[in-house]
């Protein structure tokens, strides 16, 4: 996937940046609006990431840039106003989604990717990883073609691992995913390790291996390669 | 001290009244003095006049008969009894065909004719003063009953016309809203009081939206300003943790993580307080609470599973309020968790939900302050517990700029928080009404 980054803050589209190349995205940084224009006019890029908050103007004129031109690229924004007005406004000039700063990379990451597969893949449902299968369109998960029964948190979660397998999830970032804003209340974890569990558990019982493991004082990972 | 209110015009009316009332009374003692003084005078001058004239006649040796209507009575004195000057009395005569008194004005003087003393006297009636002021007091009243009718029907018509700019005034300030962003434009007047009021309104509210902007602004700028670091310094604590780190150095940037992610809900609160200070969510539309507390509680169920907690509701179904559909999220988020956090292992949760309130109780702890205080900004009762301590003050916000009450009593291990709704759902149908009806009127 071929990403052009519109942040002006260095540090953030950095971090940005390094997460997704291990990924193996092409990404490319802009710092301004006017960089991201010529950029967009000159290259293709399947999905832009877009600060709301630029130097030279709105990020939201972007949106606008691109329905004039004619570039059919997805737009993820990133908002830090946390002001419902941009959020709808976004979404109606045109773009995919959003997530609000200070977000987590695989939550980003998360976005991208369910992005990606609804546009860029267009009619590709299924994601596997080897001998776990996923329909990310009947939300059906199977362990070397046996079903597993998933509950809709669940599934969610076992996506969001492999979307970021081979990196350490917190259970901050794994809490916030399943629960969204509503997370405020959820000042302990316990829960998030219980959904751990319980999918941990269906996957093993299915005969799949062991993927997630716990990482010391900070969370969980999903390791790709045990295979 | 609350009165009865009346209408502009109709203070002005009867404070006119009433001077005119004073000035009326005061008006019919002048009148009724000076007419009766100058019928006295009158009288008196004709009288003695009579006198006079019956003494010439008299002197000429011609017969005296009555004079102009005057009774004139001649009696001869003794020619030695002293002489009497001409004067004036003012008495009362028994009027023996009406059996009563009548007042009588009496010229008397004598005169020493021809060897003879005469003792003319010439009277006359004249109205009583009781009688003059009947006669000035029903034509009063009938001025008064005339001016009252004049000024009622008159005053009505012209405040119609003369309070036209300041009703048009109303109703522009009624519609004038902080988010919308555009100040008052009023007509000019040809009233300056209004033409002040107006032209202070305008300055007001421009005022006021320049506030509200910059206000706005700030809660826009802080909350960016802060979350991009925020942000960056998550991301890089997120690419650490992915590099090869020993078991200390992880634990070290977990505590770092939960002190951005504590920093971030802070600022986040804090800046959603400033704006329902700025009243930056402007209700326009009852919603169903029902929907949006059935809906909150299926979103938090596994929570209430998870943590183990025993949870009966009872809702009513349609229930209106007058609130803005986010607004009402946050509330009904912040008091179901705070229910769920508060609690103890294997408590319980109780919600009831009427057309005019919503109770939520729960088992816990019993609070280390008072329970009012809770609704004051970081004001916790477990102070190492891990949360903003904004939650009830964004409760109470929410409830103080929609007319709500909201309670908290704590009682034999239940925390009870009650929300009352009613007040402010009649209070904003009351105005919408009075709204609609100024609009008909105009």
């Amino acid at each position: 996937m071929k990403l052009l980054i519109v942040e002006d803050n260095q540090e953030l589209s950095r971090n940005i940046y390094q997460y997704l190349l291990r990924e193996g995205y092409i990404c490319e940084v802009s710092y301004s609006v006017q960089e991201a224009e010529d950029k967009l006019l000159c290259f293709p890029y399947d999905c832009i990431v877009l600060d709301v908050m630029l130097p030279d103007g709105n990020g939201l004129d972007l949106l606008k840039f691109l329905r004039s031109e004619g570039i059919d690229s997805s737009v993820l924004i990133i908002s830090a106003k946390n002001a419902l007005d941009d959020k709808i406004l976004g979404l109606d000039l045109g773009a995919d989604d959003y997530v609000t700063k200070p977000f987590h990379l695989p939550e980003l990451h998360a976005r991208l990717k369910a992005i990606y597969r609804r546009k860029i893949l267009r009619g590709d449902p299924i994601i596997t990883c080897n001998e776990i299968s996923i329909n990310t369109n009947t939300l059906e998960v199977s362990v070397q073609d046996q079903l597993l029964d998933l509950t809709k948190k669940e599934f969610d979660l076992l996506l969001y691992f492999i979307t970021n397998k081979n990196r350490v999830l917190t259970r901050q970032t794994i809490a916030e995913h399943l629960w969204g804003d509503y997370t405020d209340s959820l000042a302990n974890f316990d829960f998030v390790y219980q959904h751990v569990k319980n999918l941990r558990k269906k996957i093993t019982t299915a005969g799949g291996n062991d993927y997630i493991g716990t990482v010391y004082g900070l969370g969980y990972k999903f390791n790709g390669n045990l295979a | 001290m609350k009165g009865i209110r009346l209408k502009l015009i109709d203070q002005f009316t009867l404070w006119f009244l009433a001077m005119t009332v004073v000035v009326l009374v005061a008006g019919g003692i002048i009148v009724f003095m000076s007419v009766q003084n100058e019928i006295i005078r009158e009288d008196s001058r004709r009288l003695k006049d009579t006198v006079h004239l019956v003494a010439t006649r008299l002197q000429q040796g011609a017969t005296v008969d009555q004079q102009q209507g005057y009774m004139v009575r001649i009696q001869e004195l003794s020619y030695l009894a002293p002489a009497v000057p001409l004067h004036v009395l003012d008495t009362l005569f028994w009027f023996p065909s009406h059996e009563h008194y009548e007042r009588q004005l009496m010229a008397v003087a004598s005169y020493k004719i021809k060897g003879k003393h005469y003792h003319i006297a010439a009277s006359n009636l004249v109205a009583e003063p009781d009688e003059i002021a009947e006669g000035i007091a029903k034509s009063l009243s009938w001025i008064f009953i005339l001016l009252l009718v004049l000024v009622g029907l008159l005053s009505r018509l012209l405040s119609r016309k003369l309070l036209a700019p300041f009703h048009e005034t109303l109703i522009a300030v009624r519609g004038f809203s902080l988010s919308g962003q555009t100040p008052l434009h009023l007509k000019n007047t040809q009233i300056r009081e209004f033409e002040q009021l107006n032209r202070f309104l305008e300055s007001m509210t421009q005022k006021a939206i320049i506030d509200y902007k910059s206000l706005k602004e700030f809660t826009e700028n802080a909350s960016h300003e802060l979350q991009t670091p925020l942000a960056v310094i998550r991301g890089k604590l997120e690419l650490l943790m992915d590099s090869p780190i020993t078991d200390q150095q992880a634990l070290l940037v977990q505590a770092a993580l939960d002190s951005i992610e504590k920093l971030s809900k802070t600022n986040e609160a804090l800046t959603l307080l400033t704006r329902l200070d700025n009243r930056e969510y402007q209700t326009t539309e009852s919603i169903d609470i029902s929907r949006h507390l059935s809906n909150g509680i299926f979103r938090l169920q596994e929570l209430f599973e998870l943590k183990g907690l025993l949870l009966e509701y009872d809702l009513a179904d349609n229930v209106r309020v007058w609130l803005h559909p986010i607004l009402a999220d946050i509330l009904l988020n912040n008091l179901l968790s705070n229910a769920i956090r508060h609690n103890v292992p294997d408590g319980k949760v109780s919600i009831t939900l009427t057309e005019t309130s919503l109770v939520i109780q729960n088992t816990g702890l019993p609070p280390q302050i008072a329970t009012e205080q809770l609704f004051q900004r970081f004001k916790k009762s477990n102070p190492s517990q891990n949360s903003t301590g904004l939650g009830l003050a964004i409760v109470k916000q929410i409830c103080d700029l929609n007319d709500f009450d909201v309670s908290y009593l704590y009682s034999q291990g239940w925390h009870r928080i009650e929300v009352v709704f009613r007040r402010g759902q009649f209070g904003k149908r009351g105005i919408t009404a009075e709204r609609k009806k100024m609009f008909s009127e105009k």
